[in-house]
């Protein structure tokens, strides 16, 4: 099947195998046509934003060294990528609290992320669209 | 002393006084004035004085020292000054002897009782002052120091000298207590007496944090002229303090970071039992079911906990807010928000008139919710029958919750308020304990008291205090 050309590109930030593989059976019912791009951690995360230019970022809140709130911090103080839409994703379950630390964040989702969650989110935010169909 | 010989005779009225009049001015002036003139034996050797205006014996001193004194001045033509006590008259007297001509000289007498009594009293209250373990320290008007002792020393490292110079900003480094410096001034300028929480500087630069008392000194017109302040150094106890504060926070934070980062791998846990659940549930036996059906209760369980948690650290780090909260409408929320378990309980819940309290509403909500869902929660063989009443007593409210449930047994009343402290097995009465170690810290953090009475079978009635709205 052919990407439609409108479908994003989606950056996940993330450092737990467990945590990738969960998402990935989450969305494994569905055929998406989004292309996935994977971080381990803050390094891996702007490089990826630098290069490949992704429409959206969910960023884990626990990741070694810098933490999700302060990667993010970093994206909105570059000024080459400080227009990336960032969904800050928490294992976390004080949406307040999260809110509070990551005021600049596009959406929010807590973990477990289901698919039918991140297009909730996604669809909140302007001028993003999630390809999805259920398989 | 020789009174011997030949008295030369003298006039009984001199300068229009009699001796008579002599002595009473003296009495009434505390002060005598006579002009002598020196008297000489043989060998020309001064041997006595006399007086030439009033009697000798109007003259309080007449002995060998005065004499002595009196011919040095003749001799030397220099005047001197000297003081004695007087045992006869129990006073003392300041004598000043000036030269006149030739053998004749002038001596004026000054009751000086008064003076040296006063100045007695300040060597006794400056050795006083100087063996209290506070610092006590005066100022003029202009908070320039004035009296400095020796705790003051000790405390700041000025000796006295160093201090009587020093201007004040140079020892005041801030008023940490409300009022601020100016409003204190303000204070003490209208004759109020303050007590301070004073930062001061010693002299190496340290802060040495004092309490301090400080009396204002007004003259009759109602000026500030002075300060007298007794400091205490409580820098121990406010270090003790600090750390015990940091402590608290620390232990604070610890609650909230663990409570957040258990919630990581415990969801991890759930999902991947879920997972397991949904993909190789139907292949499952029935042992392999029951095991995993305890893994999938054990990380509801803590699931519950590490919110209980949560929700007990958050108690104390929401700022304290003092609101008007009418607790007829909290109490009205808290039994519709129940209504699904009074109405399975088939309880009777009796709310009485409730005043308003100062408090946080949410807090508020949070704390009768425990109480009340405890009084259901917990009931007997017979319908369930809550009341929640209030009175006021002076300045507080006594709030009680009352039921007729199982009561509580005596022996495990000192675990009631404690975290995560059951009396029951789960499968009796469900919960984790959280609920009455929360209601304890809300009702203290307002500083009220909570405590309980109850019979076994009986019932329990939950008392807390509250304090009395603010336009109360």
């Amino acid at each position: 099947v052919q990407r439609p050309p409108t479908a994003a590109k989606i950056l996940i930030v993330e450092d737990n195998e467990a945590d990738i593989r969960l998402f990935k059976i989450n969305i494994s019912d569905y055929r998406i046509f989004n292309e996935f791009l994977w971080a381990r951690d803050g390094d891996e995360a702007l490089h990826l934003i630098r290069e490949d230019h992704p429409d959206l970022v969910l960023l884990d809140t626990g990741l070694p060294g810098r933490d999700g709130f302060e990667i993010l911090e970093e994206i909105r103080g570059d000024e080459g990528l400080k227009s990336a839409k960032v969904i800050i994703v928490s294992g976390i379950d004080d949406i307040d609290y999260v809110r509070s630390r990551a005021p600049n964040a596009d959406g929010f989702l807590v973990k477990p992320v289901t698919l039918a969650d991140l297009a909730d989110t996604a669809s909140k935010i302007e001028g993003f669209s999630l390809g999805v169909v259920r398989s | 002393m020789s009174r011997e010989g030949d008295k030369p005779p003298h006039p009984t009225n001199v300068g229009g006084l009699t001796e008579d009049q002599h002595r009473k001015m003296f009495k009434a002036m505390g002060e005598c004035f006579a002009v002598c003139e020196l008297v000489r034996d043989d060998q020309g050797k001064a041997v006595d004085f006399l007086s030439t205006g009033v009697d000798t014996d109007v003259i309080p001193i007449h002995d060998e020292r005065m004499l002595e004194a009196c011919t040095r001045v003749v001799e030397r033509g220099e005047p001197t000054r000297l003081e004695q006590y007087i045992e006869s008259h129990g006073r003392w007297l300041c004598i000043k002897i000036y030269h006149v001509g030739a053998d004749h000289f002038t001596l004026i007498f000054n009751d000086i009782t008064e003076r040296k009594r006063k100045n007695d009293e300040l060597v006794f209250q400056a050795k006083l002052l100087d063996n209290v373990h506070d610092a006590i320290v005066a100022t003029d008007g202009d908070l320039n120091v004035t009296y400095w002792n020796k705790a003051a020393e000790a405390m700041l490292g000025w000796t006295e000298a160093e201090a009587l110079g020093l201007p004040p900003q140079e020892i005041l480094k801030r008023v940490v207590s409300k009022p601020s410096l100016e409003e204190a001034l303000n204070k003490l300028r209208k004759g109020k007496d303050l007590d301070l929480e004073i930062a001061l500087k010693h002299r190496s630069g340290h802060t040495v944090f004092s309490h301090t008392r400080t009396t204002a000194l007004l003259d009759p017109d109602g000026d500030l002229i002075g300060t007298v302040s007794a400091i205490r150094d409580v820098t121990e106890y406010k270090n003790v303090e600090e750390a015990l504060r940091r402590s608290n926070a620390e232990l604070q934070q610890f609650a909230y970071v663990a409570s957040h980062d258990l919630q990581e791998p415990l969801r991890m846990v759930t999902s991947y039992i879920g997972l397991l659940n949904k993909k190789f549930g139907d292949e499952l036996n029935p042992q392999a079911k029951e095991y995993m059906s305890f893994a999938v209760e054990g990380s509801v369980r803590m699931k519950v906990l590490i919110n209980d948690l949560l929700t007990y650290s958050r108690i104390d780090s929401r700022p304290i807010v003092r609101e008007n909260i009418d607790m007829n409408a909290v109490a009205r929320t808290v039994t519709e928000d129940l209504h699904i378990a009074i109405r399975d309980s088939r309880a009777e819940v009796i709310v009485n008139s409730l005043p308003t309290v100062c408090a946080d509403g949410t807090q508020m909500k949070q704390l009768l919710t425990n109480l009340i869902s405890n009084a259901v929660k917990f009931h007997a063989d017979r319908s369930p029958r809550v009341e929640v009443s209030a009175i006021i007593c002076d300045n507080d409210i006594v709030f009680t919750v009352q039921d007729n449930g199982i009561g509580i047994d005596p022996r495990f009343e000192d675990k009631l308020f404690k975290m995560f402290s059951r009396l029951h097995t789960r499968d009796e009465y469900p919960g984790t304990g959280i609920g009455l170690a929360i209601s304890k810290k809300i009702v203290e953090r307002y500083g009220g008291r909570i405590w309980f009475e109850s019979e076994l079978g009986k019932g329990t009635t939950i008392f807390f205090t509250l304090p009395a709205h603010s336009n109360a």
